[in-house]
């Protein structure tokens, strides 16, 4: 194995985070790294010193892992928010327009706790993206004036609030209604399938925010 | 020069680098160190995630391009980067106007 595969690989096994952002980031290690064992090779140096040097250059593996992991797990963490900002409102949309097509009107009028329960989903459901958009732009503002944990501290924050909010609204509509009478979650096929759907996105948006506390730590 | 005394001014020297320009990775590192006569002395390897915190914030585009017949990420200022890199210019020039008036060996 040559000296930039050995390297590559140390930084590698050091980075957590998504296939793709980490590939890319490897990809440009790599490419940096052939670079300057090319410019080695030019002034006469043999291969395997270029190599060598290239790689003293580019610095300790675990110093520059930890530069490296650092983006890689905020890039993880800002992909979840742009996960959360298109489909939370995508799904608030589906589902105002699947409640069109059922029949509500057998059903009795429901009380007004229910009205204020879902009402109080409704505003968390809408703050949950916009607490998202926040936190994007808290990155990029706070990233031009430092780098390292406040940045992500921001977001792993913005995070946390916006896929909590999210999670205590799918709560919220699901527990009420189940409380006032559970065949209402049934009575439209695009509404319970929706609400399913719903269910298993804040699930995976949950999962997914779980480095919350490791990059607030 | 010493790699701490360099970190808090690295976003200023890439920016400048990158001024009227699109430059990869490794050849942004040759051009820093040209323009230094070789004082700038960092781990090379600290320098692509500072561009891709310049991207995020705003500064830079980038994308992959073939350049020399090899895939590689190539990067450019964004109107936000040319605001900011001459926000450091003037502010540099203030800084050192400055502390070269008390450092400069005038005993006044």
């Amino acid at each position: 194995m040559s000296a930039i595969d050995g390297y590559l690989g140390d930084l590698d096994s050091r980075m957590i985070g998504p296939a793709r952002a980490k590939a890319d980031l490897l990809a440009e290690a790599r490419g940096g790294l052939i670079d300057a064992a090319d410019a080695y090779l030019a002034c006469g140096v043999d291969e395997a010193e270029a190599e060598r040097r290239a790689v003293a250059d580019f610095g300790p593996a675990d110093l520059i892992a930890r530069d490296y992991q650092a983006e890689l797990g905020l890039r993880r963490d800002i992909r979840v928010l742009w996960e959360l900002i298109v489909g939370v409102p995508l799904l608030l949309l589906a589902w105002d327009l699947a409640r069109g097509f059922a029949e509500w009107s057998r059903l009795g009028a429901p009380p007004s706790w229910y009205h204020r329960a879902i009402g109080t989903a409704d505003t968390l459901a809408a703050l949950s993206p916009a607490v998202a958009v926040a936190g994007l732009l808290a990155a990029r503002l706070l990233s031009r004036r430092t780098a390292g944990p406040p940045v992500a501290r921001a977001v792993s924050w913005s995070l946390a609030a916006a896929v909590g909010s999210n999670l205590v609204a799918v709560v919220t509509y699901g527990g009420a209604t189940g409380l006032l009478e559970p065949a209402r979650l049934l009575v439209s096929v695009p509404c319970a399938v929706l609400s399913g759907v719903w269910i298993l996105f804040s699930m995976r948006l949950t999962i997914a925010a779980r480095s919350f506390g490791r990059t607030t730590a | 020069m010493k790699a701490d005394s360099l970190r808090g001014h690295l976003d200023a020297l890439l920016l400048a680098v990158l001024d009227g320009r699109k430059l990869h990775g490794y050849a942004i590192i040759e051009a820093l160190q040209l323009r230094s006569d070789g004082a700038l002395d960092l781990p090379t390897g600290t320098v692509y995630p500072a561009l891709r915190r310049l991207e995020r914030a705003g500064y830079l585009a980038s994308e992959w391009d073939v350049v020399s017949g090899r895939k590689r990420r190539t990067y450019k200022l964004t109107r936000s980067g040319q605001k900011a890199l001459a926000a450091e210019r003037t502010e540099w020039q203030e800084f050192t106007a400055v502390i070269g008036g008390v450092l400069g060996g005038s005993t006044a």
